[in-house]
């Protein structure tokens, strides 16, 4: 294990030796003659499943993660030479990586949704995306012909969720990863828009948003599950102006939903639709769990936020964090940038603020906790607690503007940690998974100078020290989105 | 009429001295035959025009077709089949359902259905108001939600035949 600390100290990538020989060259050359940025080998994507293989393993596995690790991305992004034009809209694919005691292994598998389907017979795109636009797209019937699954992957009743946020969850199977199919929660419901985001209450019960910006009424849909799959309740409520929603925040008594700042208007697809409008003050809508009716509406500075960390109450009122963006560059601007394999820089870094409302629920107070992180991640078995978070970070000095480096935040000191991959790595969603002495943290990341994908595992509250175990391959899999860890 | 319009395979709603079905599961020559008769009664100028429509692209092969032809911009905005020139449904028996207009007047005529897959008589929409079964336009307009009389419009100055791909 003293080769570990070396690595860490050094802050390279960790476990370099082993993979050393394979490499990509620092620009490649594109289809089209010009040089593609080395990392953006992470936009290439896949045509086909990957099937189980071993992998590589460097450490030792705590028992603690025994079990499967499930993301889910955009991994289709060519048909028939044709190729998706922004990170919203290739097909989304869930790689599993399984521990036990014999070590790790990975395989990743296309969801088999209703559009990967009918183009997969068709041999070429029929649609187009919510950021794509293409020669001979066909109409679509509804929001589902655009289904692609691929934002995010949780559990629910023995399944998984292959989750987009448009359209309804494709539910899978957690050893085969085969795709049951659509999941509707009633009739009613079928191809109403259901999140990627989730959350899961403490008696395991499911908790989500469904966002309707794009009608001429723009609508959001509460909805709540029951631990059984079995939908409780929904509805419907209509908002004061459609601003992109991707994510919430729930707390024992409430959902907090902010309705942002990047406002639908006029545009040819989905993502030309969303304008940012810095004088329209985004609103904080906080529903009550009990009946799902809106409690209070609170207007705060015109923001764009992707995700939250958790939220928590307590006599002085309720709280919560979010990496909040400057803008909607993120989506208009960067992620069409990162689709096309284009160097640049066109958004800054999402910055970790806390959201702390009084007990009236009328003033807010944000504080910046000056760290930037993305995909924040908690410990689930405390959802309503002040929670250190775990994120990605080192955006800003990234030469792909993407994350390189994993952080955990104390939402209330500030207090920061961090691990730094280092120059051509790409470091990806990081989950949190309980064991003793303060847990796991476990993340996938790519390796684009190697070509190598990985997934490293941290103790949770010494991230500095670098990993303490690390699986890689030499495949190279499509940077993702979201996921969970399913414990053996 | 009366034994016309219980027959099952297709019913007529409305309008039917424009029709005749065509293809194998639409071919009723007992209807044809009456047909002509009606539109020699109904249409006794000189000019004449068919419009053949074929729909493909169904989900199943079975069902019914709901199908309404319009004449101008008022009646399809109005959305009533009551303002249509010809409503009819039709029990789908294969891949491609297909029927055609005789003797129109020269004009833009616009076409509008859906597939009644589960046989409830309507285009399911969930709670947002968003249709579940196929539906169609003429000219195949339209990308999200219904297109404008203008873009759905075919022009019929002689024989045409319109291809509507379900979406």
């Amino acid at each position: 294990m003293k080769a570990l600390a070396v690595a860490a100290s050094a802050h390279a990538a960790p476990f370099p030796s082993a993979f050393a020989a394979t490499g990509t060259d620092p620009a490649r050359a594109s289809a089209n003659g010009t040089d593609t940025p080395a990392w953006s080998v992470g936009f290439d994507g896949v045509s086909e499943d990957l099937p189980r293989q071993r992998i590589e393993l460097e450490g030792e596995i705590p028992r603690s993660c025994f079990g499967s690790l499930f993301r889910n991305g955009p991994a289709l992004y060519e048909r028939a030479g044709e190729r998706y034009q922004h990170w919203f809209d290739p097909d989304g694919m869930i790689q599993a990586f399984r521990f036990d005691e014999r070590g790790v292994s990975h395989e990743g598998r296309f969801v088999r949704t209703r559009k990967f389907q009918q183009e997969q017979a068709a041999g070429r795109f029929l649609y187009n995306g919510a950021g794509s636009l293409f020669e001979n797209a066909q109409a679509a019937r509804n929001n589902e012909s655009t289904n692609v699954a691929n934002i995010n992957v949780q559990p629910l009743n023995g399944e998984l969720l292959a989750l987009w946020e448009a359209g309804m969850p494709y539910a899978l199977d957690p050893e085969t990863l085969a795709t049951h199919g659509p999941r509707s929660w009633s009739e009613e419901l079928a191809g109403v828009p259901f999140s990627a985001h989730p959350k899961f209450d403490e008696n395991g019960d499911l908790w989500n948003i469904g966002s309707v910006p794009w009608l001429h009424l723009p609508k959001l849909v509460l909805y709540h599950v029951g631990a059984n799959g079995k939908l409780r309740t929904a509805k419907m409520h209509g908002l004061d102006f459609g601003g992109y929603i991707h994510d919430f925040v729930l707390t024992p008594e409430y959902l907090v939903v902010l309705n942002s700042s990047a406002v639908f208007g006029s545009g040819h697809s989905f993502v030309d639709q969303m304008h940012w409008q810095p004088q329209q003050a985004s609103q904080l809508l906080v529903f009550q769990r009990s009946d799902l009716s809106l409690r209070a509406k609170v207007e705060v500075p015109a923001s764009f936020v992707f995700h939250f960390g958790n939220g928590w109450q307590d006599r002085d009122g309720l709280h919560f964090t979010a990496c909040q963006y400057e803008d909607s560059k993120i989506v208009t601007d960067s992620m069409r940038r990162f689709a096309q394999q284009q160097a640049g820089a066109t958004h800054a870094a999402p910055t970790l603020v806390r959201y702390d409302l009084d007990r009236r629920l009328q003033r807010v107070q944000i504080t910046n906790l000056n760290s930037d992180m993305e995909f924040p991640n908690f410990d689930l078995r405390n959802p309503f607690s002040p929670q250190t978070l775990l994120g990605t970070s080192g955006e800003a000095t990234s030469e792909s503007t993407l994350a390189r480096a994993i952080s955990s935040v104390d939402p209330l000191t500030a207090e920061k940690q961090s691990f730094d991959y280092g120059d051509g790595v790409i470091a990806q969603e990081a989950l949190f998974i309980a064991g003793p002495e303060g847990g796991y943290a476990m993340q996938g990341f790519l390796d684009y100078e190697r070509g190598l994908s990985g997934v490293a595992i941290f103790r949770a509250n010494r991230l500095a020290d670098g990993p303490i175990a690390q699986a890689t391959m030499e495949r190279v899999l499509p940077l993702g989105f979201h996921g969970c860890f399913v414990a053996a | 009429m009366k034994t016309l319009l219980a027959m099952p395979k297709l019913r007529v709603l409305r309008g039917l001295q424009f029709l005749e079905t065509l293809g194998a599961a639409q071919d009723l020559p007992v209807l044809r035959k009456l047909f002509s008769v009606t539109a020699m009664c109904f249409v006794p100028g000189a000019f004449s025009a068919d419009l053949t429509i074929t729909v493909d692209n169904f989900d199943k092969p079975e069902g019914t077709v709901y199908l309404s032809v319009f004449n101008s911009k008022e009646s399809y905005d109005s959305g009533e089949t009551d303002a249509a020139i010809l409503a009819a449904q039709g029990k789908l028996r294969g891949p491609t359902y297909s029927l055609t207009l005789h003797d129109l007047q020269p004009g833009n005529y616009a076409v509008r259905l859906f597939h009644d897959e589960n046989g409830n008589g309507e285009l399911d929409s969930n709670m947002l108001g968003i249709p579940k079964e196929g539906y169609g336009f003429s000219n195949n307009a339209g990308r999200m939600g219904p297109p404008s009389f203008e873009d759905a419009a075919v022009s019929v100055t002689d024989n045409t035949t319109a291809t509507i791909s379900l979406r």
